[in-house]
């Protein structure tokens, strides 16, 4: 299969990959040296009342993020926030984690977009430092799923530019289960993008932070760290980010992300669908073997971990492992629901991973049955969710 | 495949008594403002260092460039290239006393920390500054993940000689030392880029 972006010589590989390295070092370089702080306050002015909150030492020991955060609580001039208030929009971010998954992007993107303005409203007014480090908390999770959602969108650029937002409110909420989250979604972005090292590197770097919180992302990053990899052809590193995938299970507690559900947690069924991912890249009984059981794990459509995405994935990676055997008429099967999808489900991924069927279809004397089904597909990916008017 | 289960909760019709946020001049929450500017600030610096600005040039250009954002958000259709544009113009603008700055890309002026330091020691940053002007930004902005259709934007060229800048861009950074197989062998001919010499 051909790689998007990996396309060219050698020294073109070298040059991507060279490029890769400095832009992360000369970033942070870059970013420890400038007094953000002092920048931004010269742009936004001080704050209106400086007596208001605590000042002095204890301005002087907070960080940067918390200075920042500080400032905004001075700007607003709102009341102490009620914890009812607080209530209402982890409810909502709850309810927005599990419908995302399940649902049309378009039905709940609205909403995505109130409950982030909601959390960035409240994070101006003044708050309880424990208030604040939960709304953070929450303003990282809708934003992390407003970057999945530019990603199904198919624009990665605004994607990734969403998930770093929502990566200063995991810094600013200290919680290594939301970077270790948030790392994962651009793992997942950058894999779609084509930007097969740097998702690797997401992954690796998230995967960190979850082994330190003992989230279900301790599984989510390995074995999104399997797919990049074998997407670039490193079966060795591949099968070992499964087996790691494997073993992760068993130190899982689950952390505050697993509690809220939905996108926000990794189930089996997913992991199995990543892995039969992976595979996909490198035909082996083993491909086939996932893929069955990951379709099968995403055949009842009332399960609570049910994911439109992930089941069509899955369905797609069956569909290739049969190819691969030969079996055409098996494959369109596999894929006949997937073909069923309405335009509001056709998201990025999806388009990506049907495309992927096509190219696995690409073969001399490919008989009546593969070559319909080719056309089947170009037609379904003639109109992706992206091109339903804003 | 349908698309509702019973298993799902509402989705929220969202929250009230939300309260209305504080704004800048324009319309811009200044949350939403700081966050673009915790983002964008370094990006802005590292694309007018690239570009051959010292330190002390990109940081006050790129402040000045996020400050006219704050001022004119609502008349900003693509922030990115925007923010981009007008550092640019006013690192050029703060630079027009002295000889054409990216003329002057050898010379890196001290600056408060060893960030300088730091940044003359990469490999990739002293290879882009050593390209023509044109393919210098070009790429840069290309580093920088802007769009063919940005940079054009940004750089007010067509989209056509955007990718060929950067085409050529490429090429030239390949036959570089150290940044390739390529640049190795290259390096054992000979100078890859004339009289500008090796990195």
């Amino acid at each position: 299969m051909n790689v998007p972006g990996y396309a060219g010589d050698q020294s073109d590989a070298d040059l991507d990959a060279m490029l890769a390295a400095s832009e992360d070092h000369m970033l942070a370089a870059i970013q420890a040296s400038l007094d953000l702080e002092t920048g931004l306050a010269k742009i936004i002015g001080d704050p209106p009342h400086p007596g208001t909150v605590g000042r002095g030492d204890e301005l002087a020991a907070a960080r940067p993020g918390e200075l920042l955060a500080r400032k905004f609580a001075l700007l607003a001039g709102q009341g102490e926030l009620a914890n009812e208030t607080i209530d209402q929009v982890y409810d909502d971010a709850r309810r927005l984690a599990w419908a995302y998954p399940q649902r049309p992007l378009t039905s709940i993107m609205p909403d995505l977009v109130m409950t982030q303005n909601t959390i960035f409203t409240l994070l101006e007014g003044r708050r309880r430092p424990a208030n604040a480090r939960q709304l953070y908390l929450l303003g990282g999770v809708v934003g992390g799923m407003l970057a999945k959602a530019s990603h199904d969108m198919a624009n990665p650029f605004a994607a990734l530019t969403q998930s770093r937002t929502a990566y200063l409110c995991a810094d600013q909420a200290d919680h290594d289960g939301l970077r270790a989250w948030i790392r994962g979604l651009q793992a997942l972005i950058t894999y779609w993008d084509g930007r097969l090292k740097q998702s690797v590197r997401y992954a690796q770097q998230g995967a960190q932070f979850a082994g330190r919180g003992r989230s279900t992302a301790t599984v989510w990053l390995p074995v999104s760290e399997a797919r990049a990899w074998a997407a670039l052809g490193n079966v060795p590193a591949a099968r070992l980010a499964i087996d790691s995938a494997e073993a992760a299970w068993e130190n899982v507690h689950g952390d505050e992300l697993d509690e809220l559900g939905g996108l926000c947690t990794f189930s089996r069924p997913r992991q199995l669908y990543y892995s039969a991912d992976a595979l996909a890249w490198l035909p082996t009984e083993a491909a086939w073997d996932y893929a069955e059981r990951a379709v099968t794990a995403y055949d009842d459509v009332n399960a609570p971990e049910w994911a439109f995405g992930d089941a069509s994935g899955s369905r797609c990676d069956l569909a290739i492992a049969r190819i691969n055997l030969g079996e055409i008429e098996g494959a369109r099967e596999a894929i006949a629901p997937v073909l069923d999808l309405p335009v509001e489900k056709r998201i990025r991924g999806i388009i990506s991973s049907i495309q992927h069927v096509h190219e696995a279809l690409r073969r001399p004397n490919l008989p009546q049955a593969g070559s319909d089904l080719q056309e089947e597909i170009e037609v379904f990916i003639k109109v992706p969710l992206r091109s339903l008017p804003a | 495949m349908d698309d509702a289960t019973a298993s799902v909760p509402d989705v929220p019709a969202g929250t009230q008594d939300a309260g209305t946020p504080a704004q800048g001049p324009a319309g811009i929450s200044t949350v939403e403002y700081a966050m673009i500017y915790q983002a964008e600030k370094p990006r802005l610096v590292r694309y007018l260092i690239q570009c051959g600005a010292n330190w002390h040039d990109a940081d006050d250009a790129s402040q000045r460039a996020l400050a006219a954002l704050y001022e004119q958000w609502e008349t900003v259709r693509n922030p990115r290239a925007w923010l981009r544009k007008v550092a640019f113009r006013e690192f050029i603008r703060a630079s027009s006393s002295n000889e054409f700055p990216l003329e002057g890309h050898d010379q890196l002026l001290p600056a408060p920390s060893d960030i300088e330091s730091l940044l003359e020691q990469d490999t990739v940053l002293s290879a882009i500054r050593q390209l023509p002007p044109l393919q210098r930004q070009v790429f840069a902005l290309h580093f920088d993940q802007l769009t063919t259709s940005e940079i054009a934007e940004t750089l007010q060229i067509t989209e056509a000689a955007a990718r060929q800048n950067l085409a050529r861009a490429r090429v030239q950074l390949k036959e570089l030392p150290g940044l390739t197989r390529r640049g190795l062998t290259a390096a054992q001919d000979g100078p890859a880029l004339g009289s500008k010499g090796r990195i």
